[in-house]
């Protein structure tokens, strides 16, 4: 099943007189329960691409299409909503909200789409508990190692049922037990929920836990490859 | 739940939040105590006013207040005194008869309002006979005196004391110039110096016929109720009563007084709404730091699906509490001063002649009512949200893609 | 130094937005208290110049018992070589004779008791403009036989100009006075009482109305200048026979000089609330810029910068946002003020009503003394000092390694 269509996308700048193609034409396709990274060097579109993809910015010309929803035509306030209720995020850091609990911050996403109250809870303990941080629930930030933060931040991302989740460089501030472990969770959701994974990152660890590589060059696909 | 995230965001910086809290304490009990310590003095104007000079209501006939002629009387003032003694709500009636005339001992002279009274009704009417600073009331008059009771700054001008002789001269009410000798039973003190040194008064039964009027005449029906709130219910009733006279209440009497009340309430707003505008400066400060160092976190929040407006709400919420618990406390704290000088008050004598002269005293008791704190806490809760409104700006431009991206 | 100077006024620079708000605090509170101030000394001085010139000039020269007793007892007598020499002292603008005293005013049965002056019409027309106030009829001449009576008087008795006015009292030494006058004029003045009860004649014929050749109750002197109060008082005293004396405006009316200062004291005390916020909000905005600079401050601390130098960096950067806000907020009231000096604001309604009641003209005067604003020049630069206090005590206790752990 396609989750994610990107059909001619281009994103052209024009701050400076000579026009930037940031994004110079790129299709692409994902299917449900993909564990897919996309990799390439700095000022290769990458950036770029993944912004646009996780509707934080609009193409120049193109379509993104999730879940039949070409995200190029949302407003930008249309687009928070469409965020909040298909994409999962976990940036590199400030995930959490430092003045909520572990179990606060996973609870936020559903209050915000609104859940009543005992399931939202319901679903928190059994979020927290399957990236193993039942023990530290009721922490704030402050107290939780990078690599438990960023535990957080995955079943945050699971929170609201989305589409698909968007890593970007997940595993940049933590040491190798805490990626190891990170990973490994991230790999468990991704087989037991089926839910589609794309990593942005320069961490080969990461790389070699993909199932599909995506480099990015000058705007454009470079490679597509499934590594053996 | 925004509402929670809010007011823990602001104890991220404690001392910085401390600060501005403690300003606004500052500038609130200030304003809730200035206001009282003017609302007390003029409450107190209003009462004494009411109390010692011009009463709720006054019957006259209908001429009377514009020309002030002797022979402008109620023919039946008298008669009209048990009918109003029965309304609810009041407390005293009296009828007097009202004479301008000249005063003068040993060569000293000054124009006078002279009011013949009853005394045992118009005790129940004003209270000067509770302002007696030498002499009495009236009280154990021998026979053959003609007993007057003036004012302080009356007696000082003209160089009278206790027994003086006085004379008043007047023209009657059928125009035939009079004499009438006095002598000095009882001095008074006001809060109000021109009106000690104009109103003197004496009994009606030595005036009555002087004056030239009927028995039972009288310029002035006086009527003291025992609450303010009774004031326009009564007034109707009486009119009804006595559709011929004119009725007229304190507020018709004396308007600078109602004048008065509103331009106090209006200067009180004033100044509260200063001190507001002086603490907008800080609080909108205080705000901006707290929005521009959480820039990375606010364009994360936008990013997972919090709308533009949850988070200007969030933004507008904090600087609420701030506001708030700065503006509750300095509440608290101003009622408590308030209640805690209200008995003893502030002796101001230094300025008591400045004072008296426009009819003020000078010793002035603080008071303030709920409403006002009321108003003064909205006043502070608005002031939170108008000083939100630009570090929200600042907030809501942020493009969460630009704030949260590392590169 | 001028490194230090310079150094200090970058890096108010640093956080352009907090240290122009911070700075606006400081501009609004002065504006706000020159603005606030210009109009209440602006009050004072108008309601004393009224007082003084419609009743007691700046200085008075009476009888020394006079003001105890006003009666016709205690008299001066008129004198022209005296008076001479009284307005030869340059700072004396000029001078009127008067003999006041009281008398019934009637006409037909209505009688109204009244305040009888005889003025020197040319002279009492130089000191209060009283020529301005006549409303009806012409003003007096010299050895003038008729009278100008207060509007409301003539309300009361019902006469016009043309009438005759009934004056019936007590003269010197208890002779009767009596006498029948023409209204020549009407006058019309802004304090109610006066238009009661003010009857006006030439001084000669005062006197003989009372019986009291020669005689004036009082002299009223006005002055070119107000700060020199008592310098004149004294001039004139020396000038003067044994039982006269002199008096100034302030001794003959307490009750306005307590005005002017509770009015006063009230004003100061809402500009020190003002001040105290802005206070905390400069401190605020301090505390937040050290907080900021810790790790900077350790690291210069560290490298071997002397903590005195330091601070001194810091205490003028507080300076500078306090001459900032203090150096707009006057630039700024000057125009205000210089614009409702020439333009006063006229009031209406019932604050006029009210205003004229108590004799003050119904206009919202403006004061352009100087002292208004390096006042609070003064109290913004107390104001830095105070706040001051906290940066340098901060220097001078914190730790280095605390600080480049920051």
């Amino acid at each position: 099943m396609k989750v994610i269509e990107i059909k001619n996308l281009e994103k052209i700048y024009n701050s400076t007189s000579v026009p930037v193609h940031a994004v110079n034409g790129i299709n692409l396709e994902f299917q449900e329960g993909e564990f897919a990274a996309i990799v390439g060097p700095s000022g290769s579109g990458k950036t770029t691409l993944l912004n646009i993809l996780g509707g934080l910015d609009d193409p120049t010309h193109g379509q993104v299409i999730i879940n039949n929803e070409d995200l190029s035509t949302l407003s930008s306030s249309d687009r928070i909503k469409f965020r909040l209720n298909n994409i999962g995020f976990v940036f590199q850091s400030y995930n959490l909200i430092p003045v909520m609990t572990a179990f606060e911050n996973v609870e936020f996403i559903m209050q915000l789409q609104k859940w009543p109250k005992p399931k939202r809870h319901e679903r928190t303990k059994q979020l927290l508990k399957a990236v193993g941080l039942e023990e530290r629930m009721h922490n704030r930030p402050n107290k939780l190692s990078g690599g438990q933060q960023q535990r957080v931040a995955v079943a945050r991302a699971l929170a609201s049922k989305p589409r698909f989740i968007l890593a970007d460089e997940p595993t940049a501030n933590l040491d190798s037990k805490s990626t190891e472990t990170l990973l490994d969770i991230m790999e468990k959701l991704n087989r037991e929920e089926n839910i589609t994974f794309i990593f942005s990152t320069h961490d080969q660890r990461v790389v070699k836990k993909a199932r599909r590589v995506i480099t990015v060059e000058d705007g454009k696909v470079k490679s597509d490859e499934v590594p053996q | 739940m925004i509402i929670a995230v809010a007011w823990r965001n602001i104890w991220r910086n404690r001392m910085r939040s401390l600060v501005i809290i403690s300003a606004i304490t500052l500038g609130i009990f200030a304003g809730v105590f200035s206001t009282s310590f003017m609302k007390g003095m003029s409450d107190q104007r209003i009462e004494t006013a009411i109390k010692s000079e011009v009463s709720h209501i006054q019957i006259h006939r209908p001429e009377y207040r514009k020309q002030d002629k002797l022979k402008l009387y109620l023919p039946e003032a008298a008669e009209k005194l048990t009918k109003i003694r029965k309304l609810p709500h009041v407390q005293g009636v009296s009828n007097r008869i009202v004479i301008n005339g000249m005063i003068s001992s040993a060569g000293k002279g000054s124009g006078v309002k002279l009011n013949a009274i009853v005394p045992a009704s118009e005790k129940e009417v004003t209270d000067i006979h509770e302002q007696i600073i030498d002499g009495t009331y009236f009280k154990d008059t021998p026979k053959r005196v003609k007993p007057l009771v003036l004012g302080q700054k009356l007696a000082e001008k003209l160089n009278v004391q206790l027994r003086s002789r006085i004379v008043i001269n007047f023209t009657n009410a059928q125009g035939v110039p009079t004499s009438a000798g006095f002598r000095v039973t009882g001095i008074y003190k006001t809060a109000n110096h021109n009106f000690d040194g104009m109103n003197v008064y004496a009994r009606y039964q030595d005036l009555q016929q002087p004056s030239g009027l009927p028995q039972g005449g009288g310029h002035k029906i006086a009527i003291y109720l025992d609450e303010n709130e009774a004031l326009s219910q009564t007034k109707s009733k009486i009119q009804e009563m006595f559709p011929e006279a004119e009725v007229s209440d304190w507020k018709d009497l004396s308007p600078e007084l109602t004048y008065l009340n509103e331009a106090m309430d209006q200067y009180m707003y004033v100044i509260i709404i200063i001190i507001l505008l002086a603490l907008c400066f800080g609080i909108i400060n205080t705000m901006l730091m707290a929005v521009l160092e959480r820039v990375k976190e606010l364009g994360m929040l936008m990013a997972i699906g919090m709308t533009r407006i949850r988070v200007f709400f969030m933004i507008m919420t904090e600087s609420v509490f701030l506001s708030l618990t700065g503006g509750f406390t300095g509440v608290i704290v101003g009622y408590l001063a308030v209640k805690l000088t209200a008995k003893t008050g502030f002796d101001l004598s230094m300025y008591a002649e400045g004072f008296q002269a426009l009819g003020w005293s000078s010793h002035i008791y603080p008071d303030i009512d709920i409403n006002t704190l009321l108003n003064i806490t909205i006043l502070v809760i608005i002031t939170g949200i108008l000083s939100s409104i630009y570090p929200s700006i600042k907030a809501l431009k942020l493009n969460p893609a630009e704030s949260i991206r590392t590169e | 130094m001028k490194t230090i100077i310079i150094i200090a006024w970058r890096n108010l620079w640093r956080n352009k937005r907090r240290t122009l708000i911070t700075a606006a605090s400081v501009f609004f509170g002065v504006i706000f208290s020159t603005v606030m101030s210009s109009m209440q000394e602006g009050s004072y001085d108008s309601n004393v110049k009224n007082s003084v010139r419609f009743y007691t000039g700046y200085l008075q020269i009476q009888h020394q018992d006079y003001w105890e007793e006003k009666t016709l007892e205690n008299h001066i007598t008129y004198d022209e070589a005296l008076f001479q020499r009284i307005q030869q002292n340059a700072m004396v603008k000029n001078i009127t004779p008067r003999l006041e005293y009281f008398a019934l005013a009637s006409r037909g049965s209505a009688t109204k008791v009244a305040q009888v002056t005889g003025i020197n019409p040319d002279m009492e027309k130089e000191v209060t403009n009283i020529t301005s106030n006549i409303d009806q009829g012409r003003y007096l001449e010299k050895g003038d036989a008729g009278v100008v009576i207060g509007s409301l008087l003539a309300e009361n008795l019902e006469l016009g100009v043309g009438d005759t006015i009934t004056l019936t009292g007590q003269g010197y030494r208890y002779a009767t006075a009596a006498g029948l006058f023409p209204v020549k004029g009407i006058v019309d003045f802004p304090s109610q009482e006066l238009n009661k009860t003010m009857v006006y004649m030439a001084l000669e014929t005062c006197q003989q109305f009372y019986n009291a050749p020669d005689m004036l109750t009082s002299v009223s002197v006005m002055i070119t200048d107000n700060d020199k109060l008592a310098e004149v008082q004294n001039q004139i005293g020396s000038l003067l026979p044994e039982d006269y004396t002199t008096m100034n405006w302030k001794e003959m009316m307490p009750a306005l000089v307590q005005q002017i200062e509770s009015d006063r004291a009230g004003g100061y005390i809402f500009m020190a609330i003002l001040y105290m916020i802005i206070l905390f909000g400069i401190l605020g905005t301090i505390m937040m810029m050290i907080a900021e600079r810790r790790r900077e401050l350790g690291v210069m601390m560290a490298v071997g910068m002397k903590r005195l130098k330091l601070a001194t960096v810091i205490v003028i950067e507080t300076f500078f946002i306090g001459v900032l806000g203090a150096v707009t907020g006057i630039l700024g009231s000057i125009p205000i003020v210089g614009y409702y000096v020439n333009n006063p604001i006229p009031l209406e309604g019932q604050t006029a009503e009210v205003m004229e009641s108590y004799g003050w003209e119904p206009f919202m005067f403006f004061s352009s003394e100087p002292r208004i604003f390096y006042l609070q020049a003064i109290i913004v630069f107390i104001l830095t000092v105070v706040v001051a206090i906290y940066p340098v005590t901060k220097i001078f206790t914190m730790k280095e390694i605390n600080a480049l752990r920051a």
